[in-house]
C-alpha cells in the first residue's frame, strides 16, 4: 500500500530524514516512534504529498507520488499534527467544504457527514460552530474531515496528542475502528505503548533515520534478546534459586523482596520445563509468569543506543 | 452538465456574512462615499446648486466621486487579499486545504472570486450615491456601468497582486505591506518617474514626453486609466491628454485607458498563475 524507498529530506543544511524506507501493506498499522525533531512530521508530509523530497520515492497504491500527485490526494487522508479550524463554521459546513474540496456530489455528502460524525461522536455538535468546540473534540472532527472521501492510506500525526487521558482512550477506540474498517495508517506518536496494542508494525526513528522496524514482539525481541519472569514461592526461596540457576539459558537471577525475577533466553517449552522442575523438587511455587517489559524502555534503550554509537564515532 | 460553485469561494462568502467585518467595512466605505458627496455639496455653496440644473455639477461630482471610489478601492482590495492565502497559513488550515484534490489554480480562483465579490458589493451598494449626478443630467448609466467595470478590473489586478504577496510571504502583516508598497509604486511612483522623465527630455532634448513614451510610463496608473475614461465621457481632464501629448481626440485619445486595462488583465493573468504555482511546493503533472 505504502512503500517509501530511501527518502531524503534536507532543510539547507541540515538533515531532517536520511534514507528512510519502510512499507507497509495494505490494511496494516504502522506506528511512528520517535523523540522530538526526529523526522517524522517531515516524513508524514511528504507522504501526504505536501512537500518535495530531495531524493527518494513514496508510492502508494503502487503509484509513485511525484508522477500523479493529483490521483493519489484522493488516495490519502492526513490529519496533521497542528491544525486550526475556520471561524464562523459550523461543524457540518466544515466537513461539507472538504467534501466539496475532494470532488464530493452534494447529494452525497450528506450521508458521509451523518456516518462521520457517528464515527468520531460529534453527532450532536453538528451545529456548533467549530472553533467553540474543545481541543479533543477538534481533534476528532479533524480525523473525520480526513476521512470525508474514504482514503485507502490515513496518515495521522500525533492524533492524540494534547488529549486528557480520556479523549486519548476515545481516539484510540475511533482508531480501532478505522482498524477494523481495514484502512492501511501511518500513525506517529512519542508514545511508544499508546501505540503498542493498535499498530501491526511500529518504526521507531531517531535522527531521520530508521532504527529498528518490524512488528512489536519482533522489536521487544530484538532489543532485549532476553525475556524476564518471576517466580513466586513459599518458604524456601533458596532452594528455588539454586533449582533455577542449573536450568539451561537462564541468564541472571534478581532476588526481590517478595519474588525472584529470572532473565531467560529460553522458548516457552523451555520455560515450561523450569517450571516443572521447581515443582518436582517440592518448590511452592504460587507465581511464575513473564513479566511484560515496558516499551517505554524499549524506546529509551534503542535511542540510548544511537547516541552511545554516535559518542563513539 | 451541473455548475459547481469554486468550493473556496463558497466556505468564504459563508464566513464572510456571518462576520462583523464585512457589514462594518460596508458602513465605513458608504459613510465615507456619502460623506464625500456631502462634503462636495458644503464646499461648492449648496445653495447655488440646488437653485438650478447645472450640468456642470453632474460632472464636477461624477469625476470626483469616481476618483474617491477609485482610491478607496485601492486602499481596500490589499487589505481583503493579502491575507487571502497567509491567513490560511497562519491559521493553519493551508495544509489541510493542499492535501485535498482541489487544484492550486481553483484554490486560488476561490480566492480572488470571494474577494472580488466583495469589491463588488461595495461597487454596486455606491449606485445611490451615483445616482444623484442623474438628477442633473448629461450622464448616461453607461458611462457609470464603464467607470464600473474599469474599477472592477483594478480590484481584480490589485487582488491578483495581494494574493500573490500573499503566497509568497508567510505572514499576512509582510504580504500586507509588499501589496501597499506595489500600489503606492503604479500610483505615485509612476508619476514621479513620469516628472522625472520629464525634466530630463526638457533639459536634453527641450521637449516633453512623447505620447508612447508617457504610454509606457504611466500605463500602470490605474488613477490615468480612469482619468482618461473620464475625459472621454466628460471632456473634464484634458490634462490627461496634456500628459500624453495628445491634441486630437480618435482612436489614439483612447489609447491611455485601453492600454492600462490591458496591463492590468495581462499581469492579473500572470500574478494569478505565479500564485498558483508557488502555493504548493510539490509539482502537479
Ligand atoms: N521548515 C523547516 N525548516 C527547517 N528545519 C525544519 C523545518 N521543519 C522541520 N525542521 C527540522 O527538521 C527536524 C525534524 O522535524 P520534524 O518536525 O519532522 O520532527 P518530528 O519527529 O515530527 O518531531 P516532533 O515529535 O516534535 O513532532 C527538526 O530538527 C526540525 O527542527
Ligand atoms: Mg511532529
Amino acid at each position: 500500500m505504502l512503500v517509501i524507498d530511501n527518502l531524503t529530506k534536507r532543510y539547507g543544511k541540515f538533515l531532517a530524514v536520511s534514507g528512510l524506507s519502510l512499507e507497509i501493506p495494505r490494511g496494516d498499522i504502522f506506528g511512528f516512534v520517535g523523540p522530538n525533531g526526529a523526522g517524522k512530521t517531515t516524513t508524514m508530509k511528504i507522504v501526504a504529498g505536501l512537500m518535495q523530497p530531495t531524493s527518494g520515492r513514496v508510492l502508494i497504491d503502487g503509484v509513485d507520488l511525484s508522477k500523479n500527485i493529483k490521483e493519489i490526494r484522493g488516495k490519502i487522508g492526513y490529519m496533521p499534527d497542528f491544525f486550526g479550524v475556520y471561524d464562523d463554521l459550523k461543524v457540518d459546513e466544515y466537513l461539507d467544504f472538504y467534501c466539496a474540496a475532494y470532488g464530493i456530489a452534494s447529494y452525497q455528502r450528506k450521508k458521509i457527514i451523518d456516518d462521520l460524525l457517528e464515527l468520531v461522536d460529534l453527532s450532536d455538535k453538528r451545529d456548533a460552530y467549530v472553533d467553540s468546540l474543545s481541543r479533543g473534540m477538534k481533534q476528532r472532527l479533524c480525523l473525520a474531515r480526513s476521512l470525508v472521501h474514504d482514503p485507502l492510506l490515513l496518515i495521522l500525526d500525533e492524533p492524540a496528542s494534547g488529549l486528557d487521558p480520556r479523549a486519548r482512550v476515545e481516539m484510540k477506540e475511533i482508531l480501532k475502528e478505522l482498524k477494523k474498517m481495514g484502512k492501511t495508517i501511518l500513525i506517529s506518536s512519542h508514545i511508544l505503548p499508546e501505540l503498542a496494542e493498535l499498530c501491526t508494525s511500529i518504526g521507531i526513528i531517531e535522527k531521520g533515520k530508521m532504527i529498528v522496524s518490524g512488528s512489536v514482539d519482533e522489536i521487544m525481541l530484538q532489543s532485549h534478546g532476553t525475556r524476564t519472569f518471576r517466580v513466586k514461592v513459599l518458604g524456601d526461596e533458596d532452594t528455588a534459586i539454586r533449582i533455577i540457576q542449573e536450568q539451561p539459558m537462564v541468564d541472571g537471577i534478581i532476588r526481590n523482596t517478595d519474588n525472584i525475577e529470572v532473565g531467560f533466553k529460553g522458548s516457552d517449552e523451555q520455560a515450561s520445563l523450569m517450571l516443572h522442575e521447581l515443582i518436582k523438587n517440592d518448590v511452592h511455587v504460587v507465581f511464575f509468569g513473564e513479566v511484560q517489559r515496558n516499551l517505554e524502555d524499549v524506546f529509551m534503550r534503542i535511542t540510548e543506543g544511537v547516541l552511545q554509537d554516535e559518542n563513539k564515532n | 452538465m451541473k455548475i459547481r460553485i469554486n468550493p473556496v469561494l463558497e466556505k468564504e462568502a459563508k464566513i464572510k456574512m456571518r462576520g462583523w467585518k464585512a457589514p462594518a467595512l460596508l458602513t465605513a466605505y458608504l459613510v465615507l462615499l456619502g460623506g464625500g458627496a456631502i462634503l462636495f455639496f458644503v464646499l461648492n455653496n449648496l445653495s447655488r446648486y440646488l437653485a438650478g440644473f447645472d450640468p456642470r455639477t453632474a460632472l464636477d461630482l461624477y469625476t470626483l466621486l469616481a476618483m474617491f471610489q477609485l482610491g478607496l478601492l485601492l486602499f481596500i482590495t490589499p487589505a481583503i487579499t493579502a491575507p487571502s492565502i497567509s491567513g490560511e497559513r497562519e491559521r493553519q488550515t493551508l495544509d489541510l486545504l493542499l492535501c485535498t484534490r482541489l487544484s492550486s489554480w481553483s484554490i486560488i480562483i476561490g480566492k480572488l472570486t470571494a474577494s472580488l465579490s466583495h469589491i463588488i458589493l461595495l461597487i454596486i451598494s455606491s449606485i445611490p450615491i451615483f445616482s444623484i449626478i442623474f438628477l442633473y443630467g448629461g450622464l448616461s448609466p453607461v458611462d457609470v456601468l464603464m467607470i464600473f467595470l474599469f474599477q472592477i478590473i483594478t480590484a481584480v489586478f490589485l487582488g491578483s497582486v495581494g494574493i500573490f504577496f500573499s503566497s509568497m510571504f508567510k505572514k499576512t502583516t509582510v504580504a500586507t505591506i509588499m501589496t501597499y508598497t506595489f500600489v503606492l509604486f503604479i500610483t505615485i511612483a509612476t508619476l514621479i518617474g513620469f516628472a522625472f522623465y520629464g525634466s530630463f527630455t526638457h533639459a536634453l532634448f527641450g521637449r516633453a514626453p512623447g505620447t508612447w513614451e508617457a504610454i509606457v510610463i504611466l500605463c500602470p496608473n490605474p488613477f490615468i486609466g480612469l482619468g482618461a475614461i473620464l475625459d472621454k465621457q466628460t471632456g473634464y481632464f484634458s490634462f490627461v491628454r496634456s500628459l500624453f501629448n495628445m491634441s486630437g481626440g480618435g482612436f489614439i485619445a483612447n489609447l491611455p485607458w485601453i492600454i492600462n486595462i490591458a496591463f492590468s488583465i495581462v499581469m492579473s493573468a500572470i500574478f494569478l498563475w505565479l500564485s498558483a504555482l508557488i502555493i504548493r511546493p510539490v509539482k502537479e503533472r
